[in-house]
């Protein structure tokens, strides 16, 4: 089990740190080898993922859920994902977002990441060294992207395919209508 | 030699003749009180026997001749506590799947109470070795042709447990002994048509194919047909770590070790494939890591042996059991009518990035009064010529040759990962020289794999053999100590000082040196070189650098 306990202090608006953090697509793309792989399926986002371990890629895919509270800006994500290669991974990670300034915000995640398989005893200790690389780079990636935010809700990159635009607006405004006491209930 | 006719034949008599027989000219062992009459009438029978200085280092010797001459290794023990000193080597043995007779004295029958009672089936069991018995005098015949059948075609060590009592019986001299190789044969396995054909539509669908070839292949000596087929399929070869560097200097496009031992830019390439041919190699988990090494591939598996599942788990999606050369002569022969598709992997890019690959850019500053052992591994490939035999251990230190040492050489023997145990380097090279009819051969150890078994360098010393020992001495317990900063240990705990093990070598009866520098280890490497001898060169290495395996797997580094 890897534990991932970050704090991200990030020079932009809270909202506009939040904005980012609950677009599915916008996090993703603060993950290096992270993509979306289709439209959202029964409230799941199928998911890839291709980490290099040392020189060696692996791909894992699978899929994962978002539960966001609005009102406190906290929220929580949740995956699980095969390699093909009989190793399967769970991660599941809270985050809270906070005003530290007018100008300013702080992101406080906190997250395990379970490995199990041939690839747990292939990768030793390195899987640990692997995971804070991934998450300092993250917190970097996050960090710019929070910064260039514009502030429009709904607006979603170009380079989007249309059906994932399409299901990232839905999947945005169906988070939006339910309750949003997320952190109970969801797989 | 005793005449056979002339005078009462006993069963130890017959146990020797009946190795002699088998084609035994070496024998490694010592002697007790169970054993002595069987050496005595082997010696007899004109075999050679080496007396080591512990039963275990004897059967690390047996292994090492086994494996440099693919012949059954024998050694030989008394009873009781000469049996139990086998255990950690025997397993290495078992685990090499090396082929061994290891002659057993064993207390009478059914005395119990002898002080030096083992049961020996037992025991066996728990080393994971053939058990033979001579449980009579007549079958004295049968039990070392059950031996000899059950060593070669399992290819693994087994134990004949002879009691003394029923040693000194007479033997019926009416008896005529049969080898077990007629046994066994040597009917060629032949590849079934079908097969082929499937490997061959299986091979034509794709477009980057490497070839992995084990010790199987070096042993059926099928490098030129190999050669053929990388050409005819432009693909990659790679070798297990067993067949380390064997073609090597064959072809620009060849990617080093299939495995964790692989360069950066092999494992990049190697992942890329979408067919692999495994040509007498077993395709373990090391092999092919776990499978993530061809997350992609298809495999075509060809080997002697029944079908093998391989390190994944899975079998191969077509697997030719039959014998390497006509294997690869029949799948040759189909390929050549049919081109490959695309360059696959022969073009300028793939060899400018094969042949760059060794280097390790990383910064180290090492401790003074000592070498990076990469520097040392590039200075013994400068020195020591491709004749010259290598054996690698398979202690922390062994890892840098592993990775490094790339020179084509006639002989290499790589123990690393059998019961992944140190100790077994000089031992098993020690075999080797004599294995090989006495080619020098230089083995590579770390220190605390080296001193396990120190006294047998005494005994390449009274058999003035020409043997080189570098040993890689960070005078601690590397791996130990690189993980317990890593587990935030006190590391100080692994150190473990040696004396200067030139001089130690010295009183032994051999030559040696303390080494500090890179062109002291260049000076010492020509002294052995200039005039082979036992020799022990006490390379003393910095132990801050970490290796590039340690960086990969306890830092995640991209290396």
């Amino acid at each position: 089990v890897i534990e991932i306990n970050e704090r991200l202090d990030i020079p932009a608006a809270t909202a506009h740190v939040w904005r980012v953090i609950s677009d599915p697509a916008a996090v993703v793309r603060c993950v290096e080898g992270a993509a979306l792989d289709g439209p959202v399926d029964n409230g799941y986002l199928p998911v890839s993922l291709v980490v290099k371990f040392g020189p060696m890629r692996v791909r894992f895919t699978g899929r994962a859920t978002l539960t966001l509270d609005e009102r406190t800006h906290v929220g929580e994500l949740a995956a699980t994902g095969t390699d093909g290669q009989a190793t399967r991974v769970r991660a599941r990670s809270s985050f809270a977002v906070s005003e530290t300034s007018p100008a300013s915000a702080a992101v406080v995640i906190a997250g395990r990441i379970e490995l199990t398989g041939k690839l747990a005893a292939l990768i030793e200790s390195g899987a640990a060294a692997v995971v804070r690389r991934m998450t300092k780079e993250f917190a970097e990636a996050l960090s710019a992207a929070c910064v260039a935010a514009d502030g429009s809700a709904d607006t979603v990159p170009p380079s989007q395919p249309g059906w994932m635009r399409r299901a990232l607006v839905k999947l945005r405004r169906m988070w939006r209508a339910r309750p949003r006491n997320v952190l109970e209930g969801q797989p | 030699m005793r005449r056979w006719e002339e005078v009462a034949v006993k069963v130890y008599d017959a146990l020797a003749l009946a190795f002699a027989r088998e084609g035994t000219t070496d024998v490694f062992g010592m002697m007790g009180d169970a054993n002595m009459h069987w050496i005595n009438a082997m010696v007899g029978h004109g075999v050679r026997v080496y007396n080591a200085r512990h039963e275990g280092g004897a059967l690390g010797m047996a292994d090492g001749w086994a494996r440099s001459t693919g012949q059954p290794g024998i050694a030989t023990t008394t009873c009781g506590p000469g049996v139990t000193q086998l255990s950690t080597t025997v397993m290495v043995a078992r685990r090499a799947r090396t082929p061994i007779v290891a002659f057993c004295g064993e207390t009478a029958v059914g005395d119990d109470d002898d002080t030096q009672f083992l049961n020996v089936e037992r025991y066996a069991a728990a080393v994971e070795c053939g058990f033979v018995r001579v449980a009579k005098p007549e079958m004295a015949f049968d039990a070392v042709q059950r031996a000899f059948y059950l060593a070669r075609s399992q290819s693994r060590p087994v134990i004949l447990s002879a009691p003394e009592d029923v040693q000194r019986c007479e033997f019926d001299d009416e008896q005529t002994y049969v080898p077990a190789m007629r046994l066994i044969g040597d009917n060629r396995l032949a590849p079934s048509p079908a097969d082929v054909e499937n490997a061959v539509k299986l091979i034509g669908a794709s477009e980057r194919v490497v070839v992995v070839v084990g010790d199987g292949a070096r042993r059926a000596a099928v490098g030129d047909l190999v050669l053929e087929l990388h050409e005819l399929t432009h693909a990659l070869v790679a070798t297990t770590l067993r067949a380390k560097n064997w073609l090597r200097q064959e072809t620009d496009f060849h990617a080093g070790i299939s495995g964790l031992f692989a360069t950066k830019s092999a494992i990049e390439l190697l992942q890329q494939a979408d067919c692999v041919i495994a040509i007498g190699a077993s395709m373990n988990r090391y092999t092919i890591e776990h499978g993530y090494l061809y997350p992609a591939a298809k495999y075509v598996h060809i080997d002697v042996r029944p079908h093998l599942t391989m390190g994944n788990g899975a079998l191969a999606d077509c697997y030719i059991q039959a014998e390497a050369r006509l294997a690869l002569v029949e799948l040759n022969r189909a390929l050549r009518s049919r081109p490959a598709n695309g360059a696959g992997y022969h073009t300028t890019l793939v060899r400018d990035s094969l042949a760059a690959a060794l280097k390790d850019p990383e910064k180290f500053d090492p401790e003074p009064g000592a070498v990076d052992p990469r520097d040392a591994c590039r200075v013994i490939d400068e020195e020591l010529g491709g004749d010259v035999g290598l054996v690698l251990g398979s202690s922390y230190q062994s890892g840098f040759g592993a990775f490094l040492l790339s020179k084509p050489r006639r002989d290499v023997l790589v123990n690393y990962g059998y019961f992944g145990a140190i100790g077994q380097a000089l031992i098993l090279g020690i075999g080797a020289v004599v294995g090989s009819g006495y080619r020098p051969t230089v083995v590579v150890d770390g220190d605390a794999s080296f001193m396990m078994y120190l006294s047998e360098f005494e005994t390449a010393c009274r058999y003035h053999m020409p043997l080189l020992v570098v040993v890689f001495n960070d005078q601690a317990l590397g791996a130990e100590s690189h993980k317990s900063a890593l587990y935030g240990l006190d590391p100080e705990l692994t150190l473990i000082r040696t004396p200067d093990l030139g001089q130690v070598a010295a009183s032994l009866g051999g030559r040696g040196a303390l080494v500090r520098e890179p062109e002291e280890l260049r000076a010492a490497l020509r002294e052995f070189t200039d005039s082979p001898a036992p020799t022990v060169i006490d390379l003393r290495v910095a132990r801050n650098v970490l290796s590039i395996t340690d960086r990969r797997l306890h830092f995640g580094a991209d290396v």
